[in-house]
């Protein structure tokens, strides 16, 4: 981790030093304004020369200017910096999830993502208030320590004990009361996505006034935790406000027994009080800046469980399948899951310009099989073999670039039709396109609209079937080996679902189709069939050859569902 | 600067908020009794002989007034905290009310949007309410005390107040004034860049699968930028009018500490007064620069206020109607003439006419965008026909009250919504229900004993340890829909996706509520198109077809080179 925040913090380390420096002269600029004006003032009263009181007048104001040049400075170089520092961090972590990816939910993916950067977005912001504050107010504290230092050892233990009290000891204190804390923050975010995406239910039962209700205790529990934070917040600095006070009245009454002792002239003394007045009004800001760290801590803990994925490795004992090297993958002997094992044992093979279709029941595991077969997922032990090579000696990107999958849950772009296209092939023509939409029968939609028709998040805009057919056409515009298509004809009606199989014969003569499906009525497009059950492949062969079977499973599947 | 709609919503706290203006002048005057007694002890420092114990009440009394300062200003904290809450709390509500409605418009606004109101939208009336209109109050009261006891104790600082004090709320003006175009700009950009970034991050899955993700990445990076940008350039506008009340404050500071040090040069004023003045200098102006960074961060809630507000204001009401239906059976419903289009579009549906007996089951069927979708919304009420009517038992849809005709109707939606509650809530959506209908239910779609199963019987967490298949979230939607005996079950493709298991029971269901429930269904399949009593086959929004499956199987009928198609015969047509 500490590796990391270097790489990412590398380009801002000198605008962040130069902001620091800036931010103690700013501190120092207003805590001299404050002693000198006192000097002046005090001395002022004693009738000293002439000059002297002309340099002083002149140092006030210097110091009065510099303050409020210095803090714009270290205001303007802190955001700048912290903005950089944001851009990395997002797109390090952005990064880091998408090799996270996929996650078991892949259902509420939306949300989960909706979370990260809600929390990439607070790291950011506690962080700017957080870091500079302390180390500025501590160089500036230093630095008047040494000063007085020159004048009373006593005074600098006071300062010393000020600061240990108000930057070491206080903050440390907090953090701990802030580790107490609950964390509820994100129960209101999860409360919004229900409402959004469950309104049409929430409507059609007359349920909308009844959840509302319900969530008015999520909207409280929000409220109460927020409360928590701010009564802890406010504690915190009541208790800092009172120990200004003590500390500003102990300082006092050391000078008075100073000037008694004849230590110091009461024009220092006065000097001294509104130096270290000021001092300590900027140390006792310190503590409640906790709050900021707590948040970020809290946002780190919410991102870091989505990034680190426990890793199971198990080692099962299996019937070993040869490997064919007439085949383009070649799945052997693979269990894989997510955080425990979906499906167990898996072989198969699947050969150029032949389709295969995968049936099984929803849940069995067809989907993340594509996960794995696409390497977004690892398997837990087996081998797979693309053009007769291990998986382990294929480059995870090269690997990909044969497959050209089509997940479920394939997200459409709020971006126009063309630019959808290029979010998969940059440098795709205009032509292409259209011969993919060709594939899947959507030019008629397209024509109409045109490529730089703007599609909603998620393709809102469209029906499910012309979200599916944009969909497949994104996947099959480009040839690859391998075509992964699940579910490709949910949602088409029964004349476009067929006439799409129709075309898929005829399309790619070239490479090898694996289609997931339930639907066995479209068994008669392929060539070979898998047929899985409760985590694993029950049967797999030639269609031909399993249909002249009575005994096979499809057959007496296909019998069932009245197809034969 | 001040809402007006905010206001109106913190009007009704008035008495909390006597309380905080008045606890403002008590510290107020407390800023001005520990500055007189320092600078009462530093007179007596430099001029008169000060022994310890001379000293010690005094300084008690300087502690005691600290901790009355301190104290006042937690009590206020709380208190404007706990005014803030509740109106968030409420505002919450409202907005949550208006997000239910909302897919009711034909332009749905996005899921980040929502998200980003509800939540950071409305965080941010928080410093808007805890921190810019308390510290408006100070502004008020603590230089207004502070300038009486200044001219009380030296007339000439009293006048630098005075005098420099305008100078800053007409630079807070004149900076406001381009900051508020420059935040509402940056607004846009965030809500921009919340949106753009709920739309990526689900598609990073299939990014990442076809190997784009590092220059997804990039543009990531280039919309940051943008954002960065936007930010920065208010930030700028917030530092330079910081930039400029810090000035005035120091350079007032300054021109009292020189002023007065002349004077006393000169022995025109005496020592304590003198210096009293130079430690109320900093209090004085600490309000306005307080008030300064508060408005800058204000700024922010007044522009999310007026979102949020406007969001509520936006929402849907519910019109009452008339006829309040109490269905003691199934109705028969009748669609006569209808007409109906988005917005001024081409008609989505073209003078559509057909009857729907009492108790019989009618298949929807057709290519995608026939109209069927749009059939169901006109009878669940989200849309309005634009011509025509829908008659149940001879009365006008449209005269319909929506809460009694929606709690009579069951809807199942292709993929049912789970939400992350019990299995009962989510089963019963709030509607009072006996034991024995629930568990009637779940019998009936065949998730009793899946339940049963579960650590906590119906009061398990769905979401949570319990993760739905499919075929399980249709039974739900099913159980659901049954629950409290429906008169009309609209049903949208119900067999899509299922395997054969969850296809028989559904088919089992059906069978079951033959006569005694009026049912639509969407369906694209050719076992449930067969099993219902009616088909209307749908084209371009008129029907092309109806009638039953026998009736329907004459040779080139339209409904027959469905069926072909499905049997295969004409699988290989090139």
């Amino acid at each position: 981790m500490i590796n990391e925040i270097k790489t990412i913090s590398r380009p801002v380390i000198f605008i962040l030093s130069v902001a620091v420096l800036v931010g103690t002269l700013a501190g120092l600029s207003s805590i001299s304004l404050m002693g000198l004006s006192a000097w002046l003032i005090a001395s002022a009263a004693l009738q000293p020369p002439l000059y002297v009181l002309s340099l002083a007048i002149v140092g006030v104001r210097f110091c009065g200017i510099m303050r409020a040049v210095f803090r714009y400075l270290e205001r303007y170089l802190s955001h700048k910096a912290g903005f950089v520092l944001f851009m990395r961090f997002r797109v390090f972590m952005l990064a880091k999830i998408i090799a996270a990816l996929p996650f078991k939910r892949q259902s509420s993916n939306g949300d989960v993502f909706t979370i990260i950067v809600e929390a990439i977005d607070k790291i950011r912001d506690s962080f700017l208030r957080f870091f500079l504050p302390p180390i500025t107010a501590t160089l500036g504290c230093f630095i008047v320590m040494i000063w007085s230092g020159f004048y009373s050892v006593l005074l600098l233990c006071i300062l010393f004990v000020a600061w240990l009290v108000f930057v070491v000891i206080m903050p440390m204190i907090v953090w701990r009361l802030y580790q107490k804390k609950s964390d509820n923050d994100l129960i209101l975010a999860e409360s919004v996505l229900e409402f959004y995406d469950g309104s049409k239910e929430l409507y059609a039962y007359n349920y909308i006034e009844g959840k509302l209700k319900n969530t008015q205790q999520a909207i409280n529990d929000y409220q109460d935790y927020r409360k928590e934070h701010f009564i802890l917040k406010s504690k915190v600095e009541l208790s800092c406000e009172i120990l200004l006070g003590l500390f500003i009245v102990l300082v006092l009454s050391l000078l008075i027994s100073f000037i008694n002792d004849g230590q110091i002239t009461a024009v220092m003394a006065i000097t001294f009080l509104l130096t270290i007045q000021s001092v300590l009004e900027i140390l006792a800001a310190i503590p409640s800046l906790m709050e900021h760290l707590d948040e970020a801590k809290r946002s780190w803990l919410s991102l870091k469980s989505f990034i680190n994925k426990p890793k199971i490795q198990s080692k099962i004992n299996s019937n070993i399948y040869l490997k064919d090297d007439d085949a383009i993958l070649n799945v052997v002997n693979i269990n894989f899951g997510y955080n425990e094992i979906l499906c167990k044992d898996m072989s198969f093979y699947l050969y150029k310009g032949q389709k295969t279709l995968l049936v099984g029941s929803s849940g069995c595991g067809k989907s993340t099989l594509f996960y794995v077969l696409t390497r977004l997922l690892d398997v837990f032990s087996g081998d797979m073999y693309l053009q007769g090579k291990s998986y382990t000696q294929w480059d995870k990107e090269d690997w990909r670039n044969h497959f050209a999958p089509s997940f479920q849950e394939h997200h459409i772009f709020n971006i126009s039709i063309r630019d959808n296209f290029k979010i998969f092939y940059p440098d795709i023509s205009d032509e292409e396109i259209w011969q993919a939409l060709d594939k899947v029968q959507f030019t008629a939609f397209v024509q109409q609209y045109g490529l730089d028709y703007v599609l909603e998040s998620d393709g809102t805009n469209l029906s499910g079937g012309q979200k599916h057919r944009l969909q497949l056409a994104m996947c099959l515009a480009r040839k690859k080996d391998i075509i992964l298509l699940d579910e490709p004809t949910a949602g088409l009606d029964i004349v476009s679902a067929h006439k799409f199989l129709n075309r898929l014969i005829t399309i790619d003569k070239e490479s090898a189709i694996l289609v997931a499906s339930h639907d066995l009525s479209i068994v008669d497009y392929f060539d070979n069939i898998i047929i899985m059950e409760e985590q694993h492949i029950i049967e797999q062969g030639k269609i031909k050859s399993l249909m002249q079977d009575e005994q096979s499973q499809l057959f007496k599947l296909m019998k069932y569902n009245n197809l034969i | 600067m001040l809402d007006k709609n905010i206001l109106k919503d913190i009007f009704p706290y008035k008495k909390s908020l006597i309380f905080i203006i008045l606890s403002n002048i008590i510290q107020a005057t407390m800023i001005v009794s520990i500055s007189y007694i320092i600078a009462y002890l530093a007179d007596k420092l430099l001029f008169d002989e000060l022994n310890h114990s001379a000293a010690t009440p005094f300084l008690a009394l300087l502690f005691f007034f600290f901790v009355v300062k301190a104290v006042l200003n937690y009590i206020n904290r709380l208190k404007l905290e706990e005014i803030s809450l509740n109106l968030q709390s409420k505002l919450r509500y409202k907005l949550l009310q208006a997000l239910a409605l909302d897919f009711k418009s034909i332009q749905r606004k996005p899921k980040g949007q929502w998200l980003a109101i509800i939540t950071k939208g409305v965080d941010k009336l928080d410093v808007y309410l805890t921190s810019f209109i308390p510290q408006f109050g100070l502004l008020i009261t603590i230089p207004l005390v502070l300038v009486i006891f200044t001219f009380i104790n030296d007339w000439i600082s009293g006048l630098i107040f005075l005098f420099t004090a305008p100078l800053i709320p007409f630079f807070m003006i004149l900076i406001g004034k381009i900051a508020d175009k420059e935040n509402k700009k940056q607004w846009q950009v965030f809500q921009k860049l919340a949106v753009y970034m709920a739309d990526l991050l689900p598609g990073l899955l299939v990014v990442k699968a076809y190997n784009q993700t590092q220059r997804q990445l990039k543009q990531v990076e280039k919309n940051g930028e943008k954002f960065s940008e936007a930010t920065l350039k208010v930030l700028k506008i917030a530092f330079i009018s910081a930039f400029m009340l810090e000035f005035i404050a120091t350079i007032s500071i300054a021109i009292i500490a020189v002023n007065i040090g002349l004077r006393l040069l000169y022995g025109q004023v005496s020592f304590l007064p003198a210096f009293f003045c130079l430690l109320v200098a900093p209090q004085f102006y600490q309000p306005f620069r307080q008030f300064g960074s508060a408005f800058h961060e204000a700024m922010n809630g007044i522009v999310a206020s007026s979102e949020i507000y406007k969001l509520i204001q936006a929402a849907p009401n519910n019109k009452q109607k008339n006829i309040v239906l109490e269905m003691e059976k199934a109705p028969q419903i009748i669609f006569e003439n209808v007409d109906f289009s988005y917005k001024n579009d081409e008609n989505v549906l073209k003078n559509l006419n057909f009857t729907i007996k009492a108790g019989s089951q009618v298949v929807l069927t057709g290519a995608n965008g026939a109209g069927k979708s749009t059939i169901f919304k006109l009878l669940l009420k989200l849309l309005d026909v634009k011509s025509g009517k829908i008659l149940i038992d001879g009365k006008n849809l449209y005269d319909i009250d929506e809460q009694s005709w929606l709690n009579n109707i069951g809807w199942v939606a292709q993929e049912p919504y789970v939400f992350k509650s019990s299995l009962r809530e989510n089963i019963t959506l709030g509607r009072a229900c006996s034991k024995t209908q629930l568990e009637r239910v779940t019998q009936l779609v065949n998730l009793t004993e899946f339940i049963k199963k579960q650590e906590h019987g119906y009061d398990s967490i769905v979401g949570g340890a319990i993760n739905l298949s499919s075929g399980q979230k249709r039974r739900l939607g099913l159980a659901r829909a049954l629950l409290c005996n429906p008169k009309v079950l609209l049903l949208d493709e119900p067999m899509e996706n299922l395997d054969s298991k969850n296809e028989e029971l559904i088919k089992s269901v059906l069978e079951k509520l033959k006569g005694k429930v009026t049912v639509i269904i969407i369906a694209h399949r050719r076992q449930t198109i067969e099993a219902a009593d009616k088909i209307i086959i749908l084209d371009k929004g008129t029907i092309k077809e109806y009638g039953s499956a026998e009736e329907l199987k004459k040779t080139n009928s339209y409904y027959h080179q469905l069926l072909n198609r499905l049997e295969g015969n004409l699988l290989y047509d090139k």
